[in-house]
């Protein structure tokens, strides 16, 4: 038979993501945190684990964890029974023994509860014996003016402009709107751009966090969209991400639903329009 | 800085994915056709193998393919294990192996076997960014293969297809590659497992130059129907 044709399921963005990683089961680390209050995780197994934050009882989450190179990992869980809900993204370095944890919420914003906050931290694995690396993963503006085309799956690619340390840009192959015109309520929106953070991991390596604020205050709730933290690994040596995204989705009928799930693509270098490249910021003075 | 490049550092291994550790400190015995292979994992890099005479200590690389397949090579020979079915496939210099793991769930009788499930299947697998090979499986024992730049000189390649799992063959391609492609000069074999649920692939190529694990994506093109002849 053509395996064009394999009956294989409908993905959105998650058909090439990398295989979930089980590595780190029956593993134990202690992040040193900077704002003061340190966290313990305790791997039980390939899907269980326990975290505590100092101080507090551990308590027992369903985990996913991906590779982006043979010793940096992406963890993420959604705190079970949080009064809003809640997801804690880690990006474990064992290469440098850093850690980036970023905590994420819905509801914080009264006036669009969908908006998921985005709350960094850096610190460092700490390791009975060794002493305690005192570099970080840090924020920073190595990526500017770096143009990539992501190919997610069959025939969906996505183009991205890192441009400025807060803000990003996207489009797809053979647009060159500054709008984001995947066909939905986006596309009313002045512009692609979006809120972003640019961490950088290791040489070559950096998380991108983005956040669909703008399009939840424009366009959320109409056309089916609903907003999104979207959280990428990169690595510019392989040219591939693996990620996370936790939100809200919506379906045809209006309703919301949660989102919490796995990502991932393949990167190529891409020229883009220089129209594209050089459209203001319509979301900033 | 534009941070996106080509394939420079790693060429046709860009794509590879992480190193998986998952098995470090497990042990499996294969059983097939009356004889047993052990498989210990003794930490991330150095695996022994034992078929019964001499054990062989030596070090593996291994990519996983899906939530529990797993490509492990170790010197030339290669196990396919799919830890959910409880089946193996072991390529080794004497041949393949289709066995069971022991302690698993499988049914007695089940195997991965040789399939011409792939037949009629064309498909363009991207080791990284301009690096490619294009596949025409037109008959069982052989395909169409190029590679790029040359996308367009196919040539004909031995062929062997093991059926893994619905969606999923280790894929075994042998034939001397022409020159100035993407793929190192004197490579003569690719290995690899090709998933069709994810269109993900991970494996081997070997030859003069040594073996150099890859991985990557697929995606599927048109193709001259004189091709499938």
């Amino acid at each position: 038979m053509n395996l064009k044709d394999y009956p294989r399921k409908e993905y959105n963005i998650q058909q090439l993501t990398q295989p979930p990683c089980f590595d780190l089961q029956g593993e134990r680390f202690y992040f040193v945190m900077d704002d003061g209050y340190d966290y313990e995780l305790n791997i039980l197994d390939h899907e269980n684990l326990e975290w505590s934050k100092e101080g507090s009882a551990p308590k027992r989450e369903f985990y996913r964890c991906l590779k982006s190179d043979d010793t940096t990992y992406i963890l993420h869980y959604e705190v079970k029974g949080a009064e809003q809900r809640t997801g804690h993204t880690y990006v474990i370095d064992r290469e440098q023994r850093l850690v980036t944890m970023l905590r994420c919420k819905l509801g914080e914003n009264p006036k669009f509860p969908m908006i998921v906050s985005s709350h960094f931290d850096f610190g460092a694995i700490q390791v009975e014996g060794e002493y305690l690396p005192f570099k970080r993963h840090c924020y920073s503006n190595e990526i500017m003016g770096t143009t990539v085309q992501w190919h997610w799956r069959s025939n969906f690619f996505t183009q991205h402009y890192y441009y400025t340390s807060d803000h990003y840009r996207i489009t797809v192959p053979s647009r060159i709107s500054t709008a984001m015109e995947f066909g939905g309520a986006t596309s009313k929106k002045p512009g692609s751009d979006e809120w972003s953070r640019y961490i950088k991991i290791k040489e070559n390596m950096f998380l991108f966090v983005l956040v669909e604020a703008y399009s939840e205050r424009l366009v959320g709730g109409a056309g089916n969209f609903r907003s999104n933290n979207m959280a990428f690994l990169q690595n510019y040596d392989r040219m591939y991400h693996v990620g996370r995204s936790f939100g809200t989705g919506m379906r045809p009928d209006g309703s919301s639903f949660p989102i919490n799930m796995l990502f991932g693509a393949f990167g190529q270098p891409v020229e883009l329009d220089p129209a594209f490249l050089s459209y203001p910021n319509p979301f900033t003075v | 800085m534009n941070l996106s490049n080509d394939s420079a550092k790693y060429g046709v291994g860009q794509y590879r994915f992480a190193h998986n550790y998952d098995l470090k400190d497990k042990r499996f015995t294969i059983a097939a056709d009356g004889k047993k292979y052990g498989l210990t994992f003794n930490g991330k890099q150095e695996l022994t193998f034992d078929a019964g005479d001499k054990p062989l200590t030596i070090g593996y690389e291994c990519l996983k393919i899906d939530k529990q397949v797993y490509f492990v090579r170790f010197g030339m020979r290669v196990a396919a294990l799919d830890t959910e079915n409880g089946l193996a496939t072991l390529v080794l210099p004497e041949g393949y192996v289709f066995g069971v793991i022991e302690g698993s769930q499988a049914a007695p009788d089940k195997r991965h076997t040789f399939s011409e499930e792939m037949v009629g299947t064309a498909v363009r697998w991207v080791f990284g960014v301009g690096r490619f090979t294009d596949r025409i499986y037109f008959e069982e024992a052989r395909c169409r293969a190029s590679f790029s730049p040359k996308e367009e000189a196919f040539a004909f390649y031995r062929t062997k297809a093991v059926k893994i799992k619905e969606g999923m063959f280790l894929v075994d391609v042998e034939g001397q590659v022409p020159e100035f492609i993407c793929v190192p000069p004197g490579s003569d074999r690719i290995l690899v497992l090709e998933d069709y649920e994810h269109m993900l692939f991970a494996g081997c190529i070997t030859g003069k130059a040594g073996t150099i694990m890859v991985g990557g994506y697929g995606d599927f093109h048109d193709y001259d129907e004189a091709l499938f002849k």
